[in-house]
């Protein structure tokens, strides 16, 4: 039982006695649900913002949320394996992607551990049903990958803080209730040392949203103005100036089974993307009787195999108790590249359809293949860049000088 | 030393005493072709057991597992040791779990005096069925084996005493192996056998696990002397390891390895099926070539130079590549694989 949330007692093969029954369980509920509610929604519509935070919202009152979180937070406290099924079925079933990320894979795990009893009690519920939408307020326009650079100030007057600057990149800022923000509140010894989370309620004066359009054709990311926006002290997540610390600890909390459901997806996409080739010619020749094309798809797919061991890898690594540092970045730069790869060798499966925009009704699957070979552009950007995570590896894995 | 857990496929505590052991007798760029340094290496071998590792209990071996096979093979590559090791430790005990009539010749491992070449098809000759192809190690070993797919799955071999047929030898492109064309094998010398598909399919399992950790051990090699290199080498006031393109290049030389190892410890693992083992060679072959290169690149005029060991670690990863048609053929095949799966579901 959600201890904040009575409601929230979730389906009954939250509580099978062991992991099979568990995957069975689940498999048959979404067999049931997912269906239900995508009936009558074409490809593009599935993909859409909309439908996407509908399907979480469903999954949340339903009492699937909150699974790795501790009883006394209101959560399942469910074993790290069960919750890799969890993202696993999930992903197999086709289910879309979460809209609301931040604040079940950051913003909660971080109350969790640094909130105090009020803040705890003020948001987690909230986000537990998922009826407030976070964003998560770090990249600058001087601020990306050197994020420590921030600018930000959150000046204090009395029981506020005063904050001025701007963000840029902030997924779903246009429908967030609040943002994880990440602030200047003093000057330390090192940029790191004067840097603090603010929890900030969106809906506050001074506030502005501004929508950026990505190449995708959507507006899912926005830049957002600070103009002496007044927050209380009580907005300070943690101690003041230990921020980057916070941040940190943050990015950390999803990373033994953030890639579970991404390269579950990523093996169901080949194999779409195989039948997809297996209808299609080219100068009046099956498409799949092209040695090359054949050798690409082939490849795709035994990089999906050895992405299916390190996943499996940085998980059995998480339940051990054992950190992965080097793991991730390798995961992350192997992950987002094959999946370019994928999308590249989709378009060129397209034929002539990727003449079509992402937009376009009447492309194959209205536009998804177009849109996603868009979207994976940003993959190598978002997250840590490429660049950065190699500098990771050969840094703190090789030891190599900075 | 100590050994990670992390970084054996077996037991860290047996795999340390072959490390140590195989560091000790470390060959020599000059030695590759020495004859001494070769029968060194042979009696290393030898007497610290490991002929005796994949040989049952029943016939006087360890009766250790493919894991530990893993391991040992992996610093037989990290140490560029001489000798048919894979072939005589890892594939003849295979051929003999699957042929009764090739097991006495076990005893004559553990004796040190039969040890097994295996013969590359280099296109035919005149001499008898044979003559023409391209055998590594022959005159370090007792008897040939030829061994080829059936097209259905299975395998046909032929076994040949060494003392039984001709052959000249021919500058290796790998210093450290010598290697020899056969030349003419008298009819009836060779003895001929049969496998079946899932026979076929442990045998080409345990080969391709051995030769992957071989290929794991040349890249960690080959890896750990760029970082040192580019820890050591000045250049603009700064060691080269600070530059950026050097330190990326390496980063995906180490995921190329951590894949490696992944897939051959899958491999290795209980219940694990043979297409684990033909991922672990595809992928360890491939983090050898980019190890290698790297490494050979990074070095400058150094890896350039033949008194450099880094050309033997490219050298001997080459010459695994091409082994039983090549890594090329095995990456066709595990991507038919994948297409014919994701066809056959949509049935």
């Amino acid at each position: 039982m959600n201890a904040a949330c009575p409601t929230l007692h979730g389906p009954d093969f939250l509580r099978a006695p062991h992991d099979a029954a568990f995957r069975a369980g689940l498999r048959d509920w979404l067999a049931r649900e997912l269906p239900r509610l995508a009936a009558g929604r074409g490809p593009a519509e599935r993909q859409s913002g909309d439908f996407r935070l509908a399907w979480e919202t469903h999954i949340c009152r339903a009492g699937l949320s909150g699974l790795g979180w501790p009883l006394e937070a209101g959560g399942h406290a469910l074993s790290l394996a069960r919750q890799a099924i969890f993202h696993e079925e999930t992903a197999r079933a086709g289910a879309p992607l979460a809209v609301n990320l931040i604040a079940h894979g950051i913003v909660a795990p971080t109350l969790i551990a640094f909130g105090t009893e009020a803040q705890k009690a003020r948001f987690l519920p909230r986000i537990l049903d998922n009826s407030e939408i976070w964003c998560q307020g770090y990249s600058e326009p001087g601020a990306g990958s050197d994020l420590a650079g921030l600018a930000l100030k959150a000046v204090r007057d009395g029981e506020d803080y005063i904050l001025n600057g701007q963000k840029i990149w902030t997924s779903f800022a246009h429908l967030s209730q609040y943002c994880l923000l990440l602030a200047r509140t003093g000057q330390g010894s090192s940029p790191r040392h004067g840097i603090s989370v603010l929890l900030v309620d969106m809906a506050l004066p001074g506030i502005t949203v501004r929508p950026i359009r990505q190449i995708t054709g959507e507006a899912d990311f926005n830049e957002i103005f600070f103009d002496d926006v007044r927050v209380p002290v009580s907005a300070l997540l943690g101690a003041e100036n230990d921020g980057w610390r916070l941040a940190m600890a943050a990015a950390n909390y999803e990373r033994s089974t953030y890639f579970v459901p991404r390269v579950v997806r990523l093996q169901i996409e080949l194999d779409r993307l195989i039948r997809l080739a297996s209808g299609r010619t080219r100068a009046g020749r099956p498409l799949l009787e092209d040695p090359q094309i054949r050798r690409r798809l082939g490849d795709l797919g035994l990089a999906a195999q050895a992405l299916r061991l390190f996943a499996d890898h940085i998980l059995a690594q998480a339940e051990h108790g054992t950190a992965s540092g080097t793991e991730s970045s390798a995961i992350k730069l192997m992950w987002s590249e094959t999946h370019q790869q994928l999308f590249d060798l989709a378009m060129e499966i397209q034929g002539t359809d990727a003449l079509l925009g992402p937009q376009e009704p009447s492309a194959p699957e209205e536009g998804a293949w177009t849109r996603d070979y868009l979207w994976t552009r940003a993959e190598t950007i978002l997250a840590g860049t490429s660049e950065i995570h190699r500098n990771i590896i050969a840094e703190r894995g090789l030891g190599l000088p900075r | 030393m100590t050994i990670a857990s992390h970084l054996s496929f077996s037991d860290p505590e047996l795999h340390r005493g072959v490390a140590e052991a195989m560091a000790a007798a470390a060959l020599t760029p000059a030695g590759a072709a020495d004859p001494a340094e070769i029968a060194r290496h042979q009696a290393l071998a030898q007497d610290l057991g490991w002929l005796a590792a994949r040989i049952p209990e029943a016939e006087g071996g360890l009766e250790l597992g493919l894991d530990f096979a893993a391991d040992l093979c992996l610093e037989v590559g990290r140490h560029l040791i001489t000798g048919p090791l894979r072939e005589t430790l890892v594939l003849l005990p295979a051929l003999a779990a699957e042929l009764p009539e090739l097991r006495p010749l076990l005893a004559g491992v553990l004796a040190g005096e039969i040890r097994l070449a295996l013969a590359e098809p280099a296109g035919a000759g005149a001499g008898g069925e044979g003559a023409g192809d391209l055998v590594p190690w022959l005159r370090q070993a007792s008897h040939v084996l030829w061994l080829e797919d059936d097209g259905a799955g299975g395998m046909q071999g032929r076994l040949c005493p060494v003392a039984a047929l001709q052959a000249a030898d021919l500058q290796s492109l790998d210093p450290t192996a010598g290697l020899c064309r056969v030349t003419a094998v008298p009819p009836g010398a060779a003895v001929g056998f049969v496998l079946a598909a899932e026979a076929a399919a442990r045998v080409r399992a345990a080969l391709d696990i051995a030769t992957a950790a071989e290929h794991l051990g040349l890249a960690e090699a080959a890896l750990a002397r760029s970082l040192a290199h580019l820890g050591e080498r000045r250049q603009f006031g700064v060691a080269i390891g600070s530059f950026q393109a050097l330190k990326h290049r390496l980063a995906d030389v180490q995921i190329a390895q951590s894949a490696a190892r992944l897939a051959i410890a899958a491999a290795v693992a209980p219940g694990a099926l043979p297409q684990a083992a033909a991922l672990a060679r595809i992928l360890a072959a491939d983090a050898a070539a980019t190890a290698t290169a790297s490494g050979l690149q990074l070095l400058g005029g150094l890896g350039f130079s033949w008194e450099n060991d880094m050309h033997l670690y490219l050298k001997r990863a080459r010459r695994l590549a091409c082994g039983q048609g090549g890594v090329e053929i095995r990456r066709q095949a595990a991507g038919e694989a994948v297409i014919a799966a994701a066809l056959a579901e949509a049935d």
